[in-house]
């Protein structure tokens, strides 16, 4: 059988000529940090699905590359064996391009293989040089508008305009050539354009001030008037400071306001731990963030509503310090001091709810609590 | 037939194809295809399964099919190093429906197709740098670097279309360009099992049939759409069956010997006036619909690695070849390095030659083939109309 086909090569000399013999060999190719999707940048690997020396076939899963959106399996596109891995599983931000691995084919000696030189920096260089190439082109200067924009009405026509077909039906009809209308009529149009009015304002059948109005308006309308807007004048007591220091000219931030102190003091008959009055008031915060602010059975009121338009639930209202001085005998004073962040909408409200927490709290412990009367007049 | 055949029978089958080949002229080989090739619609006498054929032209097959093959992996490595941009739709593991038209038909026939079109643009002539610079946006593409994946012509190939479906009615003029010069040609109008749904298919179809143009509509089932599989897609996925009034031929669109076969069937019944012919060349394609379609969310792994080990058609050919004695493995491997060889050198180059520069003149030059275009290529605005007598705008 053999025989017979070695003779039958004899008589097709084609395939001879045109197929090597395998002496010419491939060095292993380098594989990159493929881009899975359009936008990503950069990646991680994974995990490599195939060991290095492992052999794998066309559609194997090589590697899983983690994107910038979601993590994708790596698909061999032809058979092969993978020679090296350059970065191990687990790297994050590799950028697209760069080499990650060595792949050759399956029946290539991986002792003996060549393994290309890598240049680092090859692919970045590619992508950075186009982008320099574009900051050389100039700009592209600015046409000499004004000759041509302006719709004034002593203008006769631009030459290089294309006749709209109202005009051109109506100068046929009186027997008017493109270049005589050109020459004689006046333009009232943008860009030098001849309109219909004008055409009829020049047989004489409107009257010519009538086009020159209605442009005028047109122009008038067409774009927006900010001439009367007036800039708001900045108030004299927070420009002062700043036109005083010693650089005028960059506009100082206004002042930080003060955030609201509001202090409280409560007599503890009670002898408490710092851990303890620290529980009590963490149990208090917590008590005053989820208190709902709103009539849960009100009819008006939708409590969905309510939840999306109030502020985010865990921002920070108000911060709280207590110092506890001990007074006469065993009664001390818990001196509590809330800085309130007024710029979240509900976060007085909240404060007060938190005092008015503590002091529960207190009272069931102690069955009594006096609080000074002037502090009280704050809220 | 070979295919299914247990060793020692088919060894008896290659000495009865010896004997066979005795009597004929010895640069020819006796193909026997399976019966399962074909399936006919309305069709009195499908295309035989046993024909003679070209040695050269089988070796002629295989080097298609590897260049085809390794092309569009290179276009997928540059893909994702991010040298090619946008769309870009591969046909890896369709390279048996191409190369099978193209085997049967001639120059002088044309080809239109839809956006998976770079297997097409090489085989209708361009060459593998063209194809890849085309991809890349770069001036030594098909189409100078200014219509991307989607937009390749060359002589006798009307092109990739963007448009799903839109290719199947240009495929009918041009068939009927071809019916009115009175030339003995015909058109292949390629879609795929997507756009078989497209209303323009159904009124080409109807119009050709009307007319009798030499116009096969040749559907390229690779089985799922973008993300849905035919039988999620179409009501009917027997595609073949679709032109109704129409004739219909389905194909083993992975076996190259009966793509060739049926191709060229159908190319001898349309030109001898019978009319239109609706194919099916059923197929599969190994990636995702698109570069950015990773093809695995609906289908398994598992069913892509079967198809890729059982029905490959490079791999299928490869054996034919081998056991009809036409060449040996390892000739075949060496063609196959030498293959990579060849398209790796061809897309360096592409790689490396320029886009084309940013000049007005430029981006107007192929609106209009030269020498036909009228004086002044209306703009948008009358500003933008292009003068091609001044070479520059006409009212700036």
């Amino acid at each position: 059988m053999l025989k017979q086909i070695s003779r039958q090569f004899k008589q097709f000399p084609v395939s001879r000529r045109c197929l090597h013999g395998s002496s010419f060999r491939l060095g292993a190719t380098v594989f990159d940090m493929p881009a899975m999707s359009p936008t990503m940048e950069k990646g991680g690997v994974v995990s490599w699905k195939i060991k290095e020396g492992e052999k794998f076939s066309g559609g194997d899963v090589l590697l899983e590359v983690e994107t910038d959106k979601a993590q994708i399996e790596v698909e061999a596109q032809d058979d092969g064996v993978l020679a090296k891995i350059l970065v191990p599983a687990g790297t994050n931000d590799i950028p697209v391009g760069k080499p990650i691995a060595f792949l050759a084919e399956q029946d290539d000696d991986l002792s003996t293989l060549e393994y290309p030189k890598l240049e680092e920096t090859a692919s970045k260089k590619i992508e950075s040089k186009p982008e320099k190439a574009e900051e050389k082109i100039e700009p592209p200067q600015p046409k000499e508008e004004k000759n041509t924009s302006g719709s004034d009405s002593g203008k006769l026509g631009n030459p290089k305009q294309t006749l709209l077909p109202s005009v051109e039906l109506l100068l046929h009809e009186n027997g008017l050539s493109k270049e005589d209308a050109l020459a004689k009529i006046q333009a009232t149009g943008p860009s030098g354009r001849i309109l219909k009015g004008d055409v009829l304002a020049y047989l004489g059948k409107i009257s010519p001030e009538l086009n020159v109005k209605i442009s005028e308006y047109i122009n008038n309308k067409s774009h927006l008037d900010l001439s009367k807007i007036q800039i708001r004048e900045t108030k004299a007591s927070e420009q002062s400071p700043s036109s005083s220091g010693d650089k005028p000219a960059k506009p100082e931030k206004p002042a930080k306001k003060e955030p609201l102190k509001i202090e409280k003091e409560l007599t503890l008959s009670q002898a408490y731990s710092k851990e303890a009055l620290q529980r009590l008031l963490t149990i208090a915060e917590q008590h005053a963030y989820s208190a709902k602010l709103y009539q849960e059975d009100s009819e008006v009121i939708d409590p969905l509503f309510e939840e999306i338009v109030a502020p985010p639930r865990n921002a920070e209202r108000f911060k709280t310090q207590f110092i506890v001085t001990p007074s006469d005998n065993s009664v001390s004073t818990l001196k509590l001091t809330l800085l309130v962040n007024e710029s979240i909408l509900d976060a007085k409200q909240r404060a007060q709810l938190f005092l008015d927490e503590v002091k529960d709290q207190l009272t069931q412990d102690n069955g009594g609590v006096s609080s000074s009367p002037q502090l009280e007049e704050l809220f | 037939m070979l295919k299914f055949l247990s060793p020692q029978s088919r060894i008896a089958a290659r000495v009865a194809n010896a004997r066979y080949m005795a009597s004929a002229s010895p640069s020819t080989v006796s193909i026997d295809l399976p019966a399962s090739s074909f399936e006919t619609y309305e069709l009195e006498q499908g295309p035989e399964l046993q024909f003679e054929t070209e040695k050269e032209t089988l070796l002629q097959m295989y080097k298609q099919m590897v260049i085809v093959r390794r092309m569009e992996m290179a276009s997928d490595a540059l893909y994702k190093a991010k040298k090619i941009r946008g769309f870009c739709h591969l046909s890896v593991g369709q390279e048996a429906v191409a190369v099978g038209i193209e085997s049967a038909i001639t120059k002088k026939d044309t080809v239109i197709t839809s956006y998976r079109c770079h297997g097409f643009t090489y085989l209708r002539g361009a060459s593998v740098k063209e194809v890849q610079g085309e991809l890349m946006g770069k001036r030594c593409g098909v189409s100078y670097g200014k219509g991307g994946s989607m937009h390749m012509f060359t002589t006798g190939f009307y092109g990739g279309n963007g448009i799903v479906g839109a290719q199947v009615p240009v495929g009918a003029g041009l068939a009927f360009a071809h019916q009115y010069r009175n030339e003995k040609n015909c058109t292949f109008a390629l879609y795929g099992d997507g756009a078989s749904n497209q209303g323009q298919v159904f009124e080409s179809f109807n119009m050709a049939k009307l007319w009798d143009l030499p116009v096969i509509f040749a559907c390229e089932n690779n089985k799922y759409g973008m993300g849905t599989s035919a039988s999620r897609s179409s009501a009917m996925t027997e595609y073949y069956k679709r032109g109704q009034f129409i004739p219909g031929l389905k194909v083993n669109g992975m076996d190259v010997l009966a793509c060739y076969q049926a191709s060229k069937f159908a190319k001898d019944w349309t030109v001898s006036g019978n009319g239109p012919l609706v194919m099916e060349y059923e197929t599969y394609r190994y990636g995702g619909h698109s570069m950015s379609d990773p093809g695995t969310t609906y289908r398994t792994r598992e069913e892509v690695q079967n198809m890729r080990s059982r029905n490959d058609p490079i791999a299928g050919l490869k054996m034919h070849l081998i056991e009809l004695g036409i060449s040996t493995e390892e000739e075949l491997k060496a063609y196959d390095k030498e293959a990579r060889k060849y398209v790796d050198k061809q897309t360096k180059e592409a790689e490396l030659a320029p886009p084309p520069e940013a000049k007005m003149d430029i981006l107007f030059e192929d609106v209009y083939v030269k020498g036909s275009e009228p004086p002044v290529l209306r703009g948008r605005i009358n500003e933008d109309s292009w003068s091609f007598e001044k070479n520059g705008f006409a009212n700036r």
